[in-house]
């Protein structure tokens, strides 16, 4: 079998007004981008507490991408 | 009606939740008049095999000690929790791990080094080691296996109860003896003997701005006991531990130290300490948060001394 | 050989077992004292800031 190449998994953390509608936009743009990064929408990225990025981590998240 | 049957077991612990249950002093009188007592090393002489022989359910409720360190410990949480109708995480150690969980934060080899070889105190020169069987000319002697990662009582059983504390309070000790006895039980899974709401939410101390420029430790600065120990530069964790504990630490001009965990709905004190830390820490550029920020000493050993086992971080795989 | 356990050593901190093994004129033929519990307070408490190393080893023995 192939060694399958490491694909990490990446959660975002994206704020409403600026990231995410940036994530929007590239869909709707039609921008390709890889599908590693797992988005969860905050209304801020003032939202985002040190349990979520230690949470994140410990579920078995590679990394974590808080974007505001 | 029959009398109440109590047990209480101390796993890795260092039995001051004993002496503070024996510190309700006289009161242990009226417990007797409810309860026998039908286990409790440190008190009575009961052995292991006395609890084997138990029917199952036979001990009303089991105040369970300590953090599960070795199989030993395991092995009793087990048959306790077999024998008793209610189990109790009671103290820091059972709910999260307490100050014996501080070993997470080490390598078990390491540990043993350090105890069996290195220290200044040890005689060793064979270099041995505990074994887990050992032979002798008359038989073999068994230890319990000293496990990789120290655990929470309900890492391995079944917990009803949860008191938390290092240790708890006679005072909430002994109300908590008299709703065990009067048989009205909170919901499974309660957290009980404490309030539901931060240390910071029953202090009196002033609270005026919290912006902190510099963090002290205790011995560096005379604090002011009428104001916040926090906006006053010292990590008290009240902000994100549990009240119940008669506020004693802070009323000694102390800052909280956590031992009593975090409330409900967080489930990383440490965590939700750097939150709170965040938002008080007075910086205007991120070199200067990075410098007030290195002043804590020991970040990761003061926001989780009593609950390295219970928090999310783990070890690195 | 009759061997004699004491599992746990009660009214004291701390754990503790003794393993008596009686030879068969009934004398103690040898006698064995164990500690059946360690924490490892020697290697967690370094690098520690030293003003909390007291209020650490205070859980070395809480009675």
């Amino acid at each position: 079998m192939a060694k399958t190449k490491f694909e990490p998994k990446i959660i975002g953390f994206l704020c409403n007004w600026c990231s995410y509608g940036g994530a929007d936009l590239a869909g709707v743009s039609r921008l390709q981008y890889p599908p590693n990064v797992r988005i969860i929408r905050l209304m801020c990225s003032g939202r985002v507490d040190p349990q979520f990025v230690f949470k994140a981590l410990s579920d078995g998240a590679d990394g974590v991408l808080v974007a505001g | 009606m029959s009398k109440l049957k109590l047990a209480s077991y101390w796993a890795a612990a260092c039995g001051g939740c004993d002496v503070a249950t024996l510190d309700i002093h006289e009161k242990i009188v009226d417990v007797a008049a409810v309860a026998d007592i039908v286990f409790w090393p440190i008190a009575v002489d009961f052995k292991y095999a006395d609890v084997e022989g138990y029917e199952d359910g036979f001990i009303d409720v089991c105040l369970f000690h300590g953090a599960i360190r070795n199989s030993e410990g395991e092995h009793i949480a087990k048959l306790l929790r077999k024998k008793s109708k209610v189990m109790v995480a009671f103290g820091s150690c059972a709910i999260s791990g307490g100050i014996p969980g501080l070993a997470n934060f080490k390598q078990k080899d390491d540990i043993f080094y350090r105890v069996y070889i290195e220290s200044q105190s040890t005689q060793n020169p064979q270099k041995v080691y505990p074994q887990t069987h050992y032979a002798v000319p008359e038989g073999v002697l068994d230890l319990p296996e000293f496990y990789k990662d120290v655990k929470s009582l309900s890492d391995v059983v079944d917990v009803d109860y949860y008191m938390p504390g290092c240790p708890p309070t006679s005072a909430q000790i002994w109300a908590v003896i008299g709703v065990i006895a009067s048989g009205a039980l909170p919901p499974k899974g309660a957290f009980v003997g404490c309030e539901n709401q931060t240390l910071c939410n029953t202090c009196t101390r002033a609270k005026t701005d919290k912006k902190v420029k510099k963090f002290y430790q205790p011995y560096q600065i005379i604090t002011d006991p009428e104001k916040c120990l926090l906006e006053q530069g010292l990590t008290c964790m009240g902000p994100v531990t549990r009240a119940g504990c008669s506020n004693q630490c802070i009323s000694a001009n102390h800052p909280c130290t956590g031992c009593y965990g975090p409330v409900e709905g967080v489930i990383d004190q440490g965590a939700k300490y750097i939150s709170a830390l965040a938002s008080v820490v007075d910086a205007d550029s991120p070199d200067e948060a990075d410098r007030i920020i290195s002043e804590i000493a020991d970040p990761a050993g003061l926001f989780y001394r009593y609950g390295l086992p219970g928090s999310l971080l783990r070890r690195a795989k | 050989m009759q061997r004699i356990s004491i599992d746990p050593i009660t009214r004291l901190e701390g754990h503790g077992k003794i393993e008596i093994f009686l030879n068969d004129a009934g004398g103690v033929e040898n006698c064995y004292f164990q500690i059946p519990e360690l924490r490892g307070f020697e290697k967690f408490c370094e690098g520690r800031p030293a003003d909390q190393v007291p209020q650490i080893v205070s859980r070395i023995c809480g009675v």
